[in-house]
Order: C-alpha cells, then sequence, then structure tokens
C-alpha cells in the first residue's frame, strides 16, 4: 500500500467513525399517523396538519425557531406538543395552489423531519373543468317569466284602460248606477215576499212594524233621505216625491196609518187586511221598479231627478 | 211584543172620552181666539201647561201677544188669576206675603201675597233677582209658601204662566238651569204670519174691549186631566221618549255628530214631561193613544230649555232648537 493510499484510508475511517458517532445525535424518527383537519378542504382554505412521530430514542424535541416559508401556499405556525413517548407537530397552513405540496424539512432539535407531504385538492379538479369565462348575474328562477308577465301588465293594461275609457265607462257607470237604484226595489220585494209568507203566523202588531219598518227603508234608499226618523205624517211628504198619483200617495199613508192604530193602539189586524197591504205594496214597488227601469215609458215623476243630470255629463 | 201600558179602556169609551174633551178644548179655542189671532202652538202650549199641572215659560220678542194671550186663557177659565211684573226691586215677601203687624189685637198675622191664586202671570220674570226667582220657583215646585212660621198651601189649580224676553239682556237675571228645568214647557212664541198680522190690524185696529166668556172651570180641568192620562201610551213610545232623552246625553261623538253641541243633556224630568205632554197633545189630536208624531211635536218645547249648549254650538251660532232638531232627525221612530 502506498502513502497515498494509506492516507485515503484514514480519511474514509474518520469520516465512518465520524458518522457513527454522529448516530446519536440525529436521533430516528417514525411517523405514526397524519391527520388533516379539517379532513376536506380546498386551495386557500386554512388547514391543521397533526403529525405524530415516534422517536427512536429519548429525545427532547423543540419547536422551530422560525416557521418555513413556501412557494406554494403559507405556514403560520408549527407547534410541537409531547404525548408520551410519541410528538404531535401541529403545522398550519394555507395553500394556494393544488396538489402535493411538500413542508420544508423542520429542524425540531433532536431530530429533523422531512417529506411531509400535504395534498392539496381543487374545485376544478372534481369539477372536472377548466376556468370558465365569466358568467352574467345569476337570476332567481322565474324572473324572466315575471319580467314578461310585467311587461305584457304594463303595456295591456294602459291598453285595457284606454279601451275602457273610450267605450266601456259610461255603459259600465250606467249598469252600476241602474243596479244600485233597483237593489232597493229588489230588496223590498224580496222582503215583502217573506212577510207574506209568515202573514199568519206572526201577531198582527208585529206583522205592521215589520211592514212599515221595510218601508221606511225603502223610502230612504230610493229618495236618499232618511225616514227611518219621520212620523206618518212627514213619511206623507216624502211620498209627495216617490209617488205622483194622489190616490196611490192617500192609499199608502192611509196603510201607515193604519199601522200606527194597529202598533199604538192595539187596533185589530185582520189577515185579509195584511194580506191586502201586502199586496199593494208590492204592486206599487214593482210598478215603481218597471218604470225605473224604463224611464221613457214612465208617467210618475224620477225620484232620482240629481242622478239624472249626473249621468247625463258622464 | 209586551201590552202591559196599553190601557185598558174600551175603544167606543175612549173614543167618546177624547170627544168629551175635544167639545171643551173647542170651547177654550175659540174664546181666546176671539182675542188671540193665530199663535195656535203657544195657546196649545199654554192648555197643556193647564192640563198636565205644569208651569209654562213663553220666550218672545215684545209685541207678541204673550202676556194678552195668559190674560185671555186666563179669562176663558174660571179661575183665580194674579198678574206680577216682575222688576229689579221685586222682593220675595212682595210675591209670597208678609207677616203684618195687627194694632187692633196686637200680633203678627200673614198677610198672603199675590202668588195665592190658580193662575199667575209672571211676566217678565227674568227682570227680578234671583231670590224673587228663587221664592216663586220654589212655590212652583213644592206648591205651598211659608210665611213667618206658619206654611199655607197654594190653591188648585195652581200655574205659573212666565214671560220672558229674550233679546233685552241689560239689567235681567237669567234664570238658572236648574229653575228653568221646572218649567213644564218653554214656548218660543214667533212672529205672526202676515195673514194673521192682518187680522189683528183688522180687530183690533181700533182698540176696544173684546169680551171672553168663562168657559173652562176647574171641574173641566180635573176632567181634561183624568182624560189626558187615560191616554194609552204603548211601551214602544215609552221606548222611544227614552231613547230621545238619553240621546241629548250622548257623549261619544262617533254615535251622534251633534253631541259635540250639546254640554249637560236633559233630566229624567224632560222623559216625565215628554211622556205627559205626548198624551195631551194625543188628546188635542182627537186620538186615545199617542203616536211618535205627538212626541216629536212636544218634544222642542219639553226639552229646548232643558239641553245646555256647548261652546261649539254657541260659536257655530246654533240654536237650542236647532239641537233639538238634529235629535229628533237621528232617533228613529218606532
Amino acid at each position: 500500500m502506498t502513502a497515498h493510499l494509506k492516507r485515503g484510508v484514514r480519511v474514509w475511517a474518520v469520516l465512518a467513525l465520524l458518522t457513527a458517532s454522529a448516530q446519536p445525535l440525529t436521533a430516528g424518527y417514525q411517523v405514526i399517523s397524519v391527520t388533516l383537519l379539517p379532513q376536506e378542504f380546498y386551495v386557500g382554505d386554512r388547514v391543521e396538519m397533526r403529525v405524530t412521530l415516534r422517536t427512536t430514542s429519548a429525545v427532547e424535541l423543540l419547536a422551530p425557531e422560525r416557521v418555513p416559508t413556501v412557494e406554494w401556499g403559507e405556514i403560520h405556525q408549527v407547534r410541537l406538543v409531547a404525548r408520551g413517548l410519541d410528538w404531535d407537530i401541529r403545522i398550519v397552513l394555507t395553500s394556494f395552489q393544488p396538489g402535493t405540496r411538500t413542508i420544508p424539512p423542520l429542524d425540531l432539535g433532536g431530530i429533523v423531519v422531512s417529506d411531509l407531504n400535504v395534498h392539496v385538492p381543487s374545485i376544478l379538479a372534481e369539477g372536472r373543468r377548466d376556468l370558465t369565462t365569466p358568467q352574467p348575474q345569476v337570476l332567481p328562477p322565474g324572473t324572466r317569466l315575471w319580467i314578461s308577465v310585467l311587461a305584457m301588465v304594463l303595456v295591456v293594461v294602459p291598453l285595457s284602460l284606454l279601451v275602457f275609457l273610450r267605450w266601456g265607462r259610461r255603459s259600465l257607470v250606467e249598469f252600476l248606477v241602474r243596479r244600485r237604484e233597483r237593489k232597493p226595489y229588489r230588496r223590498l220585494v224580496r222582503a215583502l215576499s217573506l212577510l207574506s209568507q209568515d202573514v199568519e203566523q206572526i201577531d198582527g202588531r208585529e206583522f205592521y212594524i215589520a211592514l212599515l219598518e221595510h218601508v221606511r227603508r225603502f223610502i230612504s234608499a230610493i229618495l236618499e233621505t232618511d225616514c227611518m226618523a219621520s212620523t206618518t205624517t212627514e213619511l206623507g211628504a216624502h211620498l209627495e216625491r216617490l209617488l205622483i198619483d194622489e190616490g196611490e200617495r192617500l192609499t199608502v199613508l192611509s196603510l201607515f196609518h193604519r199601522g200606527d192604530l194597529v202598533k199604538f193602539a192595539a187596533a185589530p189586524a185582520p189577515t185579509d187586511r195584511r194580506r191586502e197591504d201586502i199586496t199593494l205594496l208590492l204592486s206599487i214597488a214593482e210598478r215603481l221598479g218597471a218604470e225605473h227601469r224604463n224611464p221613457h215609458r214612465s208617467p210618475q215623476r224620477s225620484p232620482y231627478p240629481n242622478r239624472r243630470k249626473q249621468r247625463v255629463g258622464l | 211584543m209586551d201590552q202591559h201600558n196599553q190601557q185598558p179602556v174600551a175603544p167606543d169609551a175612549a173614543a167618546e172620552q177624547v170627544e168629551e174633551a175635544a167639545r171643551i178644548l173647542a170651547r177654550v179655542r175659540n174664546e181666546v181666539a176671539k182675542r188671540i189671532v193665530g199663535q195656535q202652538s203657544m195657546i196649545d202650549g199654554l192648555l197643556t201647561g193647564i192640563i198636565t199641572g205644569g208651569h209654562v215659560l213663553l220666550e218672545g220678542v215684545p209685541g207678541l201677544a204673550k202676556t194678552l194671550a195668559i190674560k185671555a186663557l186666563a179669562e176663558v177659565i174660571d179661575a183665580g188669576f194674579r198678574r206680577i211684573q216682575f222688576t229689579p226691586d221685586l222682593l220675595p215677601a212682595d210675591l209670597v206675603g208678609t207677616m203684618i203687624y195687627r194694632q187692633q189685637t196686637g200680633e203678627f198675622v200673614p198677610r198672603k201675597g199675590p202668588v195665592f191664586s190658580n193662575i199667575i202671570l209672571a211676566d217678565e220674570i227674568n227682570r227680578a233677582p234671583a231670590k224673587v226667582q228663587s221664592a216663586l220657583l220654589e212655590a212652583m215646585e213644592e206648591r205651598q209658601v211659608t210665611i213667618g212660621e206658619t206654611t199655607f198651601s197654594l190653591p188648585r189649580p195652581f200655574f205659573v204662566l212666565a214671560t220672558q224676553n229674550p233679546i233685552e239682556q241689560e239689567g235681567t237675571y237669567p234664570l238658572p238651569e236648574a229653575q228653568l228645568d221646572r218649567f213644564l214647557l218653554k214656548l218660543a212664541v214667533d212672529y205672526p204670519t202676515p195673514e194673521e198680522e192682518l187680522l189683528i190690524l183688522r180687530r183690533v185696529g181700533i182698540e176696544r174691549e173684546i169680551p171672553v166668556g168663562k168657559v173652562l172651570g176647574s171641574d173641566d180641568i180635573a176632567r181634561l186631566r183624568t182624560i189626558a192620562e187615560q191616554i194609552s201610551v204603548d211601551e214602544r213610545i215609552e221606548q222611544y221618549i227614552v231613547r230621545l232623552v238619553a240621546a241629548s246625553r250622548e257623549e261619544n261623538k262617533n254615535v251622534h255628530t251633534w253631541a259635540r253641541y250639546i254640554e249637560f243633556g236633559a233630566s229624567p224630568r224632560a222623559t216625565i214631561n215628554l211622556f205627559r205632554t205626548a198624551k195631551v197633545h194625543a188628546l188635542f189630536e182627537g186620538r186615545p193613544y199617542v203616536v211618535p208624531e205627538d212626541v216629536k211635536h212636544v218634544a222642542p218645547a219639553v226639552l229646548r230649555h232643558r239641553i245646555i249648549l256647548s261652546y261649539e254650538a254657541e260659536s257655530e251660532e246654533l240654536s237650542a232648537d236647532e239641537v233639538v232638531h238634529f235629535l229628533l232627525s237621528a232617533v228613529p221612530v218606532p
């Protein structure tokens, strides 16, 4: 062996001795488990990686003084938690890139932990699609339908209004006025018809109380004057506006006087008389109603002088 | 419906009684009409007071024959009549009497005043001071007078027919509401129609005495009163009367918009008087039963002095008659 070769053997021996003596200084470790919290996370999410280590010898580990930096994201914190013989390395990190990312070696004093990988999934990867171009504002379901309906209403309603104002208003107003005017006649006829059914059952006094009240309401509605507080004589004055025929007016007035007699003087009210009174009032009410429907045929004066004037102006 | 208030008077008998009353009243009206032209409602009001035994206050401007009507009526009635002109210097003793010393016997004896008569005309009652008014109104209410230590009953019948002028308020003593309430009726005397005025001109254009006969005795008054009391009043009419008076006390302006015009409504005395006078009006109309018209006819005279108007009514220059009209137009008749 030459001197040169001898010197080389000595160097290797020293290196091997150094390697052997260094072994107790850098103890071995075994990764027991790696847990990610939360287990499901994506790019940009803050996640805690818990790595449980078991060292081959009893060494005191220390958290690295400096938190390592990475290109693919940010490591926020590295902590160590002793768990008997095991150690937990808790690395809080956020990855801004998908894929498997390697955490730089961590010098924990007694050991250097390396080859820690974290797989960062991506929503895009799961959806199996690439980034799309910017989309317009997302609309709630049915918005287009509503917009269409609104547009139609905006067009149709003014058009309908124009048509109504041009052709329909007069007819509608006349219809409503006639209907309103006919209401008292219909109501009186209906009330008298009902009363005629009970003409034999009810007491004469009660009969005339009901009968005259119906007639009062009728006159009040027709003349648009409250006749409920009017006495029989006052009603006579009101009837002059309603019945032009004096004979008919006096007949109705005598009915009221007879009613007063029955109501307040306990005069008898034979059933025949009651029927006659109902028949009389029904015939007058129906005639007035018919004349009201056909005012041109009516010899009676109108009980609605003001209304007719108003209708001309419509 | 309950008919317990229907008087059990046979219809024919009731009709005969009413006819009898109509004959008596026609005699009185004819006699009074010899002196008084028109003013029928005033005459009927005075007669109503006499028949029901209530006192009547007449209010009207001077010259409307208020005093003349009362004097004429007093002459028609066969009863004592005294006129008392109320003046600011009148004393209660001038009215009710006083104790005077009789030298012969050396004792004080009572000297009865003019109030001791059947019919008293208290002319211009609002010109006397309150104490005189009070003395008269006490006599009206209690129908007795105390002079010294002795109490004397007033003669029967006893009516006070008072007059007052609504326009001259200077130097007058308006009657308090409590005292006004003691009058059965307050009659508002209005101007005669032109036709009536022409007749007045022709009748009394030349000053002369128009004689009237005494056609109404105390017995007749008692008879009229009995007949009036027998006039039948249905329960529904009674309820109507109560509703009318109650409406005057309605405070809820949402129920009656005109309620704001009334400060204080009518008293229960108004209800009683409305009931009594409606009967007499039915008698005047020749009916043995009361109808709502009777009530409505007498209501203004019974209520106008019993309703105290509010500031709102005064600010809108509404009279009590207008407010009573609102009331009558609002309460449905039975």
